[in-house]
């Protein structure tokens, strides 16, 4: 039998013998009646995309998809979207997805495999060109999700065409993981409500990684706002559930910059530089907008026409001093639905012709709307042009009865913002409901970002989150150690004996690497500060090449070798120097609920931050023999304040990791009793200095104390307690710009706000500098 | 000893903005230590130069740093072959031959250090000098300046109350756009169209400092960008070898700083 018979009409046969994965393919599918028919009919236009060597490895995908038993349809779907496809993506990245879809199919079975084909189509689609590289990227969230969750991988393929498409799959995959590592001890609906995008946490993080990474660009975006305005922004990512409604424009909420997602109709190019013009226009307006216009009577067109004349105004302005912002701009008009043959055309395109003046347009009403711009642009400053150019040009379109809905519409180009921010409306029932979302929107958001907010921890988000929560470092009740008194600041007396002081018993954990590895670099100069740290008795140091003053002793050696006609040895100086180390630190970490929540702008929570920067100092130590133990502490009520000790001061090495990743948060931060603990132990210590460094991310709370100042003065006082006993204390405070409690508990001077890992050398080194003043 | 090696041959240019010099002048008047606070690459020690010049003194410049001793200042005995010999430090010199000295970035010294200044900076106006076990009374002509960066580790490098409160202080800060142009002009020789852009990128950058950067780009980096425009470097380039690559590692702040570039230029 000839291989042409073997392997059906479609297979050219291949001298070389190149083409083993194909024929074996043929062989698996030609006992499969009803597919084979199918097949056979698709197969020559499949082998035409090309290369075989391509073809070698999709056939040896889809080989691996029949042996996973995906079932006839994931296979003719396979085939069928590689035809669609196939010349756009390649197909060695459709080999790829077929190898994905074989993974998913033996986790989670035909359907999800199946669908998980069928929408790839509308996951490549963006702005009509395919882009590549990252689908597969994409896929391998799809696959991590069904491994962990067969169930939820419907769910999520189900938002994939729309969330999926507007992220990248580094933010994808990071709220993946978050779902995974929230839901992990949940049920299976609850997992299917995270990746349905059913639930505010899920949400939240959607929101929060903000597509495209935003997240990732933050810090960047915010420099450059900051470069070009002076203007410190905040600027979040805007709430959007990826349903089917387009995607919103940036929104300005008082002081908070709301960033959508890329609209996915730019092309590429555009959709790189999305962000930088969104952000550029909005400090335009922060720079020229002086005040809001008062919305009144006015009527949604007007509204529309007087916001336009108003982004022409600011840009203008903006592009006089800042010429090279044209450039950003510029290509965004150029890429603006301008046609459509409605009052939204139309306006758009007066926008247009706002922006580049110097090109006469063919429509009588823009070409009217520019020449009033143009006669005007010796007065560009003054507030009042928006207003008189809107009157002037809105009549003429209130006669040509062109409708104009003021629900649907989107302002053009979509770099500029909704202008909801521009305007002070009244209550009248048309435009308020976006308004008031916004404003909602803003005031939500602030909460969440604040730290110092006790009402924040009744969020129901967080109490959904916490119930998975069972902690692996922290026994219930364990054996009590000591009781410790407790300051009333309101009282102004000392509780005598009032909190309990319990252990906990450190117990293994699964898990090792929850948190990123920090960088190699971060790593490098922490333990570089630590070494250089000058703490320690100062030493002097004989017969030196240089130095303050001549040794005597080596001076005189030198004389009476140099009567002698000896050479002398040049080494006759004497000076000062800090030469033994003498140190023993305590990390205390706080390991309470409230560090569950996310470090803003990042996807990795506040605990996971701080185990990080703890290890990374605790590595650091351990290297150069300083002594120190790592505590973490958490309290439900007086009578019940734990610590579990991480690594003891005896304990010579680093500790394993999974003693750190069984730290999970918990209850509540009674953080007074945790620091007399901690300097009961440090003051034993007969280092020089003696170092305790708490890692919180804010406020001391707990669930029996209702007065909120009362746990910061008790903290304070312990501070100063500690003080006196020949212990320095300092805070880092991560996840939080600044905690007003943090300072007045450790002092302005000793309180460090880390936000970013990568910040943490920098504050080290001035908490290690304060060390060697005192 | 002669100080010529430390007389100032021509008029250094400065670019007066304000009262400084006559301040200045006042204060040498009275033989008062002057402390001129600022950002790096702003002047500080331009003016020092200039106001020496002006009035005729020889200036011993130290930069400060952070393993500088006292000796270092005032002196030390170095040993030769007929037994130990003293030799004068920058500071002992100035001293005695009625010198102007300017001890740059002083915070950058140990604390320990900076009080030897102390008994020079009171009506006393005398340096002991300990290891000899005399005191030297400074020249009728001598005067001490410093210089200090506030806004540079500001929180971890300070100097003492009973140092800063011997001192008249100038403040100086980076220039107005228009003069600062006119600085990059006559220091670069560039045209005056080309100054004020990298001007506005200079504002740009120091909107930056404190928030990702420690300070923006200075006086001094504007004129550096500028003479390697004026060397035929086209001006975006230039910007990067000249202001961008220096000032920050950081991709973000990188990141930003060409934007604020790309914003400016044409």
């Amino acid at each position: 039998m000839t291989l042409r018979e073997a392997a059906g009409p479609g297979l050219r046969p291949a001298g070389t013998g190149g083409d083993a994965s194909a024929r074996r393919l043929h062989e698996l599918v030609r006992p499969r009646e009803a597919l084979y028919a199918a097949f056979r009919d698709s197969w020559p236009r499949i082998e035409r995309i090309g290369p075989p060597a391509a073809l070698e490895a999709w056939s040896a995908a889809a080989a691996e998809l029949i042996n996973a038993h995906a079932g006839a349809g994931t296979l003719l779907a396979f085939a069928s979207i590689t035809e669609r496809l196939g010349r756009d993506l390649g197909l060695d990245a459709l080999a790829a997805i077929g190898r994905e879809a074989a993974e998913i199919c033996r986790h989670a079975g035909r359907r999800p495999a199946e669908a998980a084909l069928t929408v790839l189509p509308s996951l490549c689609a963006r702005g009509g060109h395919a882009f590549v590289a990252d689908v597969v990227d994409r896929y391998r969230v799809v696959t991590e999700v069904a491994r962990a969750r067969r169930g939820s991988v419907l769910p999520l393929l189900g938002v994939m065409a729309t969330v999926g498409r507007a992220m990248t799959p580094t933010a994808l995959s990071a709220w993946a993981a978050a779902g995974l590592r929230a839901t992990a001890t949940g049920s299976a609906a609850e997992a299917e409500a995270y990746f349905g995008l059913k639930t505010p946490l899920s949400r939240r993080v959607l929101a929060e990684s903000g597509g495209d990474g935003f997240a990732a660009r933050e810090r960047a975006l915010s420099a450059i706002f900051l470069a070009l305005w002076g203007i410190r922004p905040v600027i979040r990512a805007r709430d959007f559930d990826g349903g089917s409604a387009p995607v919103p424009r940036t929104g300005i909420a008082g002081q908070v910059i709301q960033v959508p997602p890329v609209p996915p109709i730019l092309p590429p190019a555009l959709a790189a530089r999305y962000y930088e013009a969104a952000l550029a226009h909005v400090g335009a307006h922060a720079r020229f907008t002086p005040r809001k216009f008062q919305a009144g009577e006015l009527k949604p067109v007007s509204i529309a026409l007087v916001s336009l004349v108003e982004d022409a105004r600011v840009e203008a302005l903006a592009m006089r001093e800042m010429p090279g912002l044209r450039r950003l701009w510029g290509p965004f008009h150029e890429a603006a639905e301008v046609e459509a043959p409605s009052s939204f055309g139309l306006i758009a395109r007066l926008g247009r012709a706002l922006f580049h003046l110097d090109r006469h347009d063919d429509d009588p009403w823009v070409e009217k709307g520019r020449r009033l711009f143009i006669e005007r642009l010796d007065r560009l400053e003054d507030p009042a042009i928006p207003r008189e150019i809107a009157n002037l040009v809105g009549n003429d379109l209130g006669q040509m009865r062109l409708p104009f809905n003021a629900k649907t519409y989107l302002v053009e180009p979509a770099y500029r913002d909704d202008n909801l921010g521009l305007w002070e409306f009244a209550d009248e029932p048309d435009h308020p409901a976006e308004a008031h979302e916004v404003a909602h929107d803003s005031v939500r958001i602030e909460r969440k970002e604040d730290p110092d907010d006790p009402d924040a921890r009744g969020d129901p988000d967080d109490a959904e989150e916490s119930e998975g929560a069972q902690s692996a470092t922290f026994a219930p009740a364990g054996p009590v150690i000591v009781r410790y008194p407790e300051w009333d600041h309101a009282a102004g007396v000392f509780r005598p004996d009032w909190v309990t002081l319990r252990e906990a018993v450190p117990a293994p954990a699964g898990t090792s690497s929850r948190y990123a590895a920090a960088d190699a670099a971060v790593a490098a100069r922490i333990e570089s500060i630590v070494r250089r740290a000058a703490i320690g008795r100062s030493v002097r140091l004989r017969r030196q090449s240089e130095g303050e003053q001549l040794d005597l002793d080596a001076a005189i050696d030198a004389a009476s070798d140099l009567r002698r006609r000896e050479t002398p040895d040049p080494r006759v100086f004497q000076r000062r120097a800090q030469r033994h180390r003498d140190l023993a630190a305590l990390l205390l970490i706080d390991a309470s609920e409230s560090t569950r929540r996310l470090v803003a702008g990042t996807r990795s929570r506040i605990i996971d931050l701080e185990v990080a920067a703890v290890r990374l100092v605790s590595g650091a130590m351990a290297m150069l023999g300083d002594s120190h133990a790592v505590w973490a502490f958490r309290s439900a009520g007086r009578d019940e304040v734990s610590i579990a000790a991480l690594k003891a001061f005896a304990e010579p090495a680093e500790p394993a990791a999974e003693r750190f990743a069984a730290l999970e948060p918990g209850l509540s931060t009674r953080l007074g009793a945790a620091l007399r603990h901690s300097t009961a132990a440090l003051a034993g210590s007969r280092s020089l200095r003696r170092l305790l460094l708490v890692v919180t991310d804010g406020q001391p709370y707990d669930i029996d104390v209702d007065d909120p100042a009362y746990l910061v003065e008790d903290a304070r006082k312990a501070v100063q307690m500690a003080r006196d006993r020949g212990v320095d204390v300092f805070c880092v405070g991560l996840g939080t710009e600044e905690s007003e409690a943090g300072k007045r508990i450790f002092g302005a001077r000793n309180y460090f706000p880390v936000a970013r890992l990568s910040d943490l050398p920098a504050k080290l080194a001035m908490l290690y500098f304060r060390l060697a003043l005192r | 000893m002669t100080m010529d090696a430390y007389r100032i041959g021509s008029e250094p240019y400065y670019r007066s903005v304000g009262d400084e010099e006559t301040v200045f002048a006042a204060a040498y008047g009275a033989r008062m230590p002057v402390m001129l606070k600022g950002p790096t690459g702003c002047g500080k020690t331009r003016f020092v130069e200039h106001m020496a010049w002006k009035l005729g003194r020889p200036l011993v410049t130290v930069a400060c740093h952070e393993d500088m001793t006292a000796a270092d200042l005032v002196g030390r005995f170095l040993l030769d072959p007929s037994g130990t010999v003293w030799h004068d430090g920058p500071l002992t010199l100035a001293v005695r031959h009625g010198a102007i000295c300017y001890l740059d970035e002083i915070v950058e010294a140990r604390q320990d250090t900076i009080v030897v200044i102390h008994p020079l900076t009171d009506q006393r106006r005398i340096l002991p000098l300990e290891k000899l076990g005399t005191v030297v009374a400074a020249h009728p002509d001598f005067q001490l300046v410093i210089s200090y960066n506030p806004g540079y580790q500001s929180v971890v490098k300070d100097l003492k109350e009973s140092t800063r409160q011997r001192f008249a202080a100038i403040d100086f800060n980076y220039p107005d756009a228009l003069i600062e142009a006119e600085i990059v002009v006559r220091e670069a020789g560039i045209g005056a169209p080309i100054a004020e852009r990298l001007v506005e990128i200079g504002r740009r950058s120091r909107n930056l400092s404190g928030h990702g950067l420690d300070e923006g780009a200075s006086t001094r980096m504007l004129i550096h960008t500028a003479r390697l425009v004026a060397g035929g470097v086209p001006i975006e380039r230039a910007c990067h070898a000249g202001l961008i690559a220096p000032i920050t590692d950081d991709p973000d702040m990188r990141q930003a700083l060409r934007a604020a570039v790309a914003a400016c230029l044409q």
